[in-house]
C-alpha cells in the first residue's frame, strides 16, 4: 500500500500513454451503439433529398479538431452521398483550413465548386458574423475562399436568407457556437440545426435538444464514432473508440485507488 | 461629450436592434442589416490590430531581453512566415500547408491531448469521496463515462441507458437553470448598457 500512497506521477502517466496506446496499435473492436443525439442528426440527413441545401459550418481551432473534424467529415460524406448541395462557411479563422482540406479531397472525387458545394472562406465578427450570414448569405459573402463571386454561382441562386437551407450543421470548438446559432439564426429563419461538438460542451447545448431548437448533437469523437457506425461506414472516429475507452478504464481505476486509500488512511487521520 | 457620444450611440443603436428583432419595420430592418456588415468589417479590423499588438508585446521582449524572450522569437518569426505564406503564396500554397497541417494542427491536437494526464494524475491524488456531495459526484461521473465509452457497453448493457437517463433528466435540469439564470443576466447587463449605467465597455467602472 506505501507503493501505492507514494506513486510518482510520472508512473501514472506512462501507464496511461501505454494504455491508450496498445489499441492503437492492436484494435479491440469494441462495439459502438447510436444513440438518440446521433441518431436525431442521421435521420433528418437521411431524409433530406438529392439537390437540398444545406450549411456545413466549420467553427473549430486545431485543439479540438481530434474529437471534431471527424464529425465533420463524416456529416459531408452522408450529405455528398445524398447528393445534397453544400455551402461551407467558417465563423473561426482556422476553420477555413479544415473546411480547404474537406472540400479539396471531395473535388477530387469528382465533387464540382459552386455547383455541388462552395467553399466560403472563413467571417470575422463570431456571432455578429453569423447575424450577418443568416440575415443575407450572399452580401455576408460576395466572393468564395477562392476569390470566385457567389452571386453567380449555380449553387447559390435562390438564396436570400438563412431560410433558404433546409439544414445549418455547424461544428464548433466553443463560440459560435449552439447558443449563437440558436440566438442569431434558428430563432430567426426557422432553419433546421444540428451541431457537431468537442465533449464538453455536449451537456451545456442539451436543452436546445429538447427544446427542438436543435435536430440533434454529435458529441465529441464518440459522436463521430457513432455516425459513422449509423452509416455503416467505420472509419477514423471509430477506431479512436478502443483507446478512449481504455482511457476511461484507467481513470476509473485510479480513481477507486485513490478512494480505498483516502477511506484506509481517514481512520488514522482522525485518530491524530 | 467624449461620454456622452458612445453612450448615446450605444443607447440608439440598442434600441434600434431590439425594436427590429421583434417588429418588422423594413427601413430598421436595412439600417440594421447595415450595421451587422459593419460589425463584420470592424472584427476584421480588430485582428489586425491584435496581430499588430502581438507583434509589438513581442518585439519590445526581445528587445528587452525580457521573460521567456526565446520564444517570443519563435511566435514573431511564425507569425510572419504564416503571414508571408498566407497573403503572397495563398492558402493552398504548399508552405503554408506544411505549416499548417503538419505544424499547427498536430502541436494543437498534442497540447489538448496532454490533458489526459492531468486528468489521470488528478483522478487518483484529488477525486475523493468526501461527503454526500462528492459522492454523488462521484457515482455520477463514474456512470457516465462507462455509458458514454464501448467498453462500458461491453461489461453491461445498461450503462449507456443510465448515461442517458442522467444526461437527459439531472443534467438538463442542472444546464437548463444555469441557462436561464445567464439569459436573465444578458437581459439586465444589455438594458444597464443601453441605459448608460454600466459604462464598462468605454473601460470606465
Amino acid at each position: 500500500m506505501n507503493v501505492l500512497r507514494n506513486l510518482d506521477r510520472r508512473v501514472i502517466y506512462v501507464l496511461l500513454f501505454l494504455l491508450v496506446l496498445y489499441p492503437l496499435v492492436k484494435p479491440m473492436g469494441l462495439p459502438v451503439s447510436v444513440g438518440p443525439w446521433t441518431q436525431g442528426s442521421f435521420d433528418y440527413i437521411n431524409n433530406l433529398k438529392a439537390g437540398d441545401l444545406v450549411v456545413v459550418s466549420f467553427d473549430y481551432s486545431s485543439g479540438g479538431a481530434p474529437d471534431v473534424d471527424p464529425q465533420a467529415v463524416v456529416v459531408v460524406k452522408h450529405l455528398f452521398k445524398k447528393g445534397v448541395r453544400i455551402v461551407g462557411t467558417a465563423f473561426v479563422d482556422q476553420g477555413v483550413l479544415f473546411a480547404n482540406k474537406v472540400f479539396d479531397a471531395w473535388q477530387k472525387q469528382g465533387k464540382k465548386p459552386g455547383v455541388d458545394f462552395v467553399n466560403l472562406g472563413y467571417l470575422a465578427g463570431g456571432e455578429t458574423a453569423v447575424a450577418a450570414f443568416g440575415n443575407n448569405p450572399l452580401k455576408a459573402f460576395p466572393k468564395d475562399n477562392n476569390g470566385n463571386d457567389t452571386a453567380s454561382m449555380p449553387i447559390m441562386q435562390g438564396v436570400k436568407t438563412a431560410a433558404d437551407f433546409k439544414l445549418i450543421a455547424a461544428f464548433a470548438t466553443g463560440a459560435p457556437g449552439p447558443s449563437e446559432w440558436v440566438r442569431q439564426v434558428v430563432t430567426k429563419y426557422k432553419t433546421p440545426y444540428m451541431a457537431g461538438l468537442v465533449t464538453v460542451m455536449a451537456p451545456g447545448a442539451e436543452p436546445y435538444l429538447q427544446s427542438k431548437q436543435m435536430i440533434g448533437l454529435l458529441a465529441g469523437l464518440r459522436g463521430a464514432a457513432e455516425y459513422e457506425t449509423a452509416l455503416k461506414e467505420p472509419g477514423t472516429a471509430a477506431a479512436g473508440m478502443d483507446a478512449q475507452s481504455m482511457g476511461h478504464v484507467v481513470i476509473i481505476v485510479f480513481v477507486i485507488l485513490g478512494n480505498i486509500l483516502y477511506l484506509l488512511d481517514k481512520p488514522k487521520k482522525a485518530k491524530a | 461629450m467624449k461620454r456622452e457620444l458612445p453612450l448615446g450611440i450605444t443607447a440608439v443603436v440598442g434600441f434600434l436592434f431590439l425594436v427590429q428583432y421583434f417588429f418588422k419595420i423594413a427601413i430598421l430592418k436595412s439600417m440594421t442589416d447595415e450595421l451587422t456588415d459593419w460589425g463584420t468589417i470592424v472584427s476584421a479590423f480588430a485582428a489586425l490590430l491584435a496581430a499588430a499588438g502581438l507583434y509589438k508585446i513581442h518585439l519590445e521582449k526581445i528587445a528587452r531581453r525580457k521573460g521567456p524572450w526565446e520564444m517570443s522569437i519563435v511566435l514573431v518569426l511564425v507569425m510572419t512566415a504564416f503571414i508571408i505564406f498566407g497573403v503572397f503564396l495563398g492558402q493552398k500554397s504548399a508552405p503554408y500547408l506544411f505549416l499548417s497541417n503538419q505544424v499547427l494542427v498536430p502541436l494543437s491536437a498534442a497540447i489538448f491531448s496532454l490533458l489526459i494526464f492531468y486528468i489521470g494524475s488528478a483522478a487518483f491524488r484529488a477525486f475523493r469521496l468526501r461527503n454526500l456531495e462528492a459522492g454523488l459526484l462521484l457515482g455520477s461521473g463514474f456512470l457516465v463515462m462507462l455509458g458514454r465509452a464501448p467498453i462500458g457497453e461491453v461489461v453491461w448493457k445498461k450503462f449507456p441507458v443510465i448515461a442517458d437517463w442522467l444526461m437527459k433528466w439531472p443534467n438538463l435540469a442542472g444546464n437548463r437553470g444555469v441557462l436561464i439564470g445567464a439569459s436573465i443576466g444578458s437581459i439586465a447587463i444589455g438594458l444597464r448598457i443601453l441605459v448608460g449605467i454600466d459604462r464598462g465597455h468605454l473601460g470606465q467602472d
